[in-house]
């Protein structure tokens, strides 16, 4: 999986692309944790061309928000597709991962 | 010549069955384009066979073992090099030989299993005489170690499999009123997903329970399922001194570290009925797909609670439900959920499959199971099926259908009588 | 069916196995005739092929190769032996195996492929092929 990425400066957006999945988790996740290793702990995961994910997903998006946390920062997902949806309701992963709807609501305080 | 060491006979049976062909495949191929061999295999021995499990220019399945050349070459721990097989007593009559495809030059490599004993060879055939140079000989011991890693490796996996699938529960547990059954089919040889059932006293006092999970650790294969047996571990232990919700709660607590430092997390659902009264009590931590259905429709048994293995407390507190004699309870992990398209209408407009009162819990289980399987699923498939028996003191049973007699029930007509 | 359509078939078949084969033959070293052919090559005409078999002829069978062969032996005290067995040519674009069929070495098999084959798939196809080749000439019995 592609993922492109913009820094805004006060943050970072990553726009990762297609599934979401066991192979593509893990070099999403290692980004991460080397963009809050340089101190950009601020990051928006835009998941608008993602079309599906699994755990491993999941598992990398709240893996980087803990990442993210723990320095002060977070982590928030923006423009979730109805599966990327579903599968956050489903696992109640929703009340830590709020889905926001455009990447510009999840930058609402920064 | 030696006897064959029969451990080492039964081992390479057992490889035979669950050897996937394309790993062995390529090292063959390799064989194949180092030494320009028309003719490559790998031949496991058996007690009475050799068999053919990868090869080119020769078909693959088995030949007796005394016309086969492997068959010697097990017997020691060098590589058998014959330059040409008619002019070796040993070999000159045998089939291969002295009819199609007539070889004449052979060179193999014995290969161990995971016992350390000689479970087959690695060997190349020419159809002229031939001699292996010294650094073809190194070569041909090249490919045979690495054959022997991808053995090593794939009899750990069926080996963790086969572990995992024994740690099932698969006899009926010992409480009576109950009908139940479940079925993991792994995606690779191991996996996050597994179940469980078994009887706990009622905290409160008041009998015996039968406590059901399904667990579903994030990822697939043998590092999700070393969580997997943690969890299930942990969570019996905690089960039997308190009620659902504190049992979680303890599970979540003994189990964060483990579950953070892998970067993992686990949904659970953890169910506890009495069968007496259909009484259920429920934690559903974060995993959404359990409900009790029945030709009145169905309910769906979930929380708001996360995962197991997040960064929040949660304060565990079970729901209460009632499942009613007609009714089913049914629990699925989400690689079926994802054959139908991660859509509740989807799966309800299937309901009517399971809820014929003539099937088994059993025959429900391996319904889901088999359709989800059946349409490709990519995930690990867990399905967990609960009914109520009628009447009190029916044996409880977990495959088949419901015994016929009911012993309290005659003894109750014996008296009227 | 021909027992020479069958070669033709034969033929074939090894194309399909190697990756960047060309065409494949079968030729009476004796007369430099083609007793079965296949290419996927449109410039491969006859009269190429023809040429090309009895290019092979020449230098399995040629004057200068038998010479050798013939002093060879002299050497070893031995009667005078076909000793050339298989040949490997790599032209510009092409790598030709050629090899004698060892129970009918009246006959050879060539295989042409690009420059792209693996040396080890290449001698591994030719040398199965003769496990093909070698019945149906038993069945012309020339």
């Amino acid at each position: 999986m592609n993922f492109e990425e913009t820094d805004q400066g006060t943050h970072v957006v990553l726009t990762p692309e297609g599934k979401f999945n066991l192979v593509a988790a893990p070099p999403l996740k290692a980004r991460i944790d080397d963009l809050v290793a340089e101190g950009k702990a601020r990051l928006i995961v835009d998941l608008h061309a993602v079309d599906f994910i699994d755990s491993s997903g999941l598992g990398a998006l709240i893996g980087g928000l803990k990442a993210a946390r723990q320095q002060g920062g977070d982590l928030r997902i923006a423009a979730a597709g109805a599966q990327v949806k579903a599968v956050l309701k489903l696992t109640n992963l929703d009340r830590i991962l709020a889905p926001y709807e455009t990447v510009e609501e999840a930058l609402h305080d920064w | 010549m030696e006897m064959p060491q029969s451990t080492a006979r039964v081992e390479a049976e057992a490889i035979a069955r669950s050897v996937p062909g394309e790993r062995y495949d390529r090292v063959v191929r390799l064989a194949q384009a180092i030494f320009g061999a028309p003719i490559a295999a790998l031949n496991l021995i058996t007690n009475d066979a050799q068999l053919t499990v990868a090869s080119v220019g020769f078909p693959k399945g088995s030949m007796p073992i005394e016309d086969s050349v492997c068959g010697v070459t097990v017997q020691q721990n060098e590589i058998l090099e014959v330059r040409d097989l008619r002019e070796d007593e040993r070999f000159a009559g045998i089939p291969a030989v002295t009819g199609s495809p007539r070889v004449r030059f052979y060179a193999g490599i014995p290969v161990r299993g995971q016992s350390g004993q000689n479970v087959g060879a690695l060997c190349i055939l020419d159809l002229v005489p031939r001699t292996l140079g010294r650094q073809q000989r190194e070569m041909l011991a090249d490919l045979g170690a690495l054959l022997e890693r991808e053995l090593a490796v794939q009899e750990e996996m069926d080996l963790a499999g086969q572990v995992q699938q024994l740690m099932l529960p698969t006899s009926a547990p010992d409480i009576g009123g109950v009908e139940i059954a479940g079925r993991v089919q792994p995606a690779r040889e191991a996996g996050g997903d597994y179940f469980d059932w078994f009887v706990v006293n009622d905290p409160e006092g008041a009998g015996k329970r039968l406590q059901v999970v399904l667990g579903d650790v994030m990822g697939k294969g043998l590092a999700a399922s070393l969580i997997a047996s943690e969890v299930r571990a942990v969570l019996r232990g905690h089960s039997r001194y308190t009620d659902v919700g504190d049992a979680i709660a303890r599970t979540s607590t003994t189990t964060r570290h483990d579950l953070e430092a892998n970067n993992r997390f686990s949904t659970l659902w953890v169910g506890r009925l009495d069968p007496v009264s259909g009484n259920l009590d429920y934690i559903d931590a974060g995993h959404g797909l359990a409900i009790i259905a029945s030709t009145r429709g169905y309910r769906r048994l979930s929380q708001d609670y996360l995962p197991l293995g997040m960064p929040i407390e949660d304060d565990w507190t079970r729901t209460s439900d009632t499942l009613a004699e007609d009714e089913l309870l049914v629990v699925v992990s989400d690689g079926v959920f994802d054959v139908l398209d991660d859509s509740f209408d989807e799966a309800e407009a299937r309901l009517n499959a399971i809820l014929d009162p003539a099937l088994s819990c059993r025959q429900i289980v391996d319904l889901i199971v088999d359709f989800a399987v059946s349409h490709e699923a990519t995930d690990d498939v867990t399905a967990l099926a609960v009914r109520r028996m009628p009447g009190a003191g029916v044996e409880a049973t977990s495959q088949g259908a419901p015994a016929a007699v009911d012993p309290d029930e005659s003894e109750e007509s014996e008296e009227k009588g | 069916m021909s027992l020479l359509s069958t070669l033709d078939e034969v033929m074939e078949s090894v194309i399909q196995e190697v990756d960047g084969a060309l065409g494949c033959a079968v030729a009476d070293l004796r007369s430099g005739d083609l007793l079965g052919v296949a290419h996927h090559v449109s410039y491969f005409t006859q009269e190429y092929l023809e040429a090309v078999a009895a290019a092979a002829v020449e230098m399995f069978r040629g004057d200068t190769v038998r010479h050798v062969e013939d002093l060879i032996s002299a050497k070893r005290g031995v009667p005078s032996e076909r000793l050339l067995e298989e040949m490997q040519m790599t032209t510009r674009h092409t790598i030709h195996f050629m090899m004698i069929l060892p129970n009918h070495p009246e006959a050879v098999v060539v295989l042409i492929t690009n420059r792209e084959t693996s040396l080890g798939m290449g001698w591994s196809a030719t040398r199965r092929s003769v496990l093909d080749i070698e019945p149906i000439l038993d069945g012309l019995a020339v």
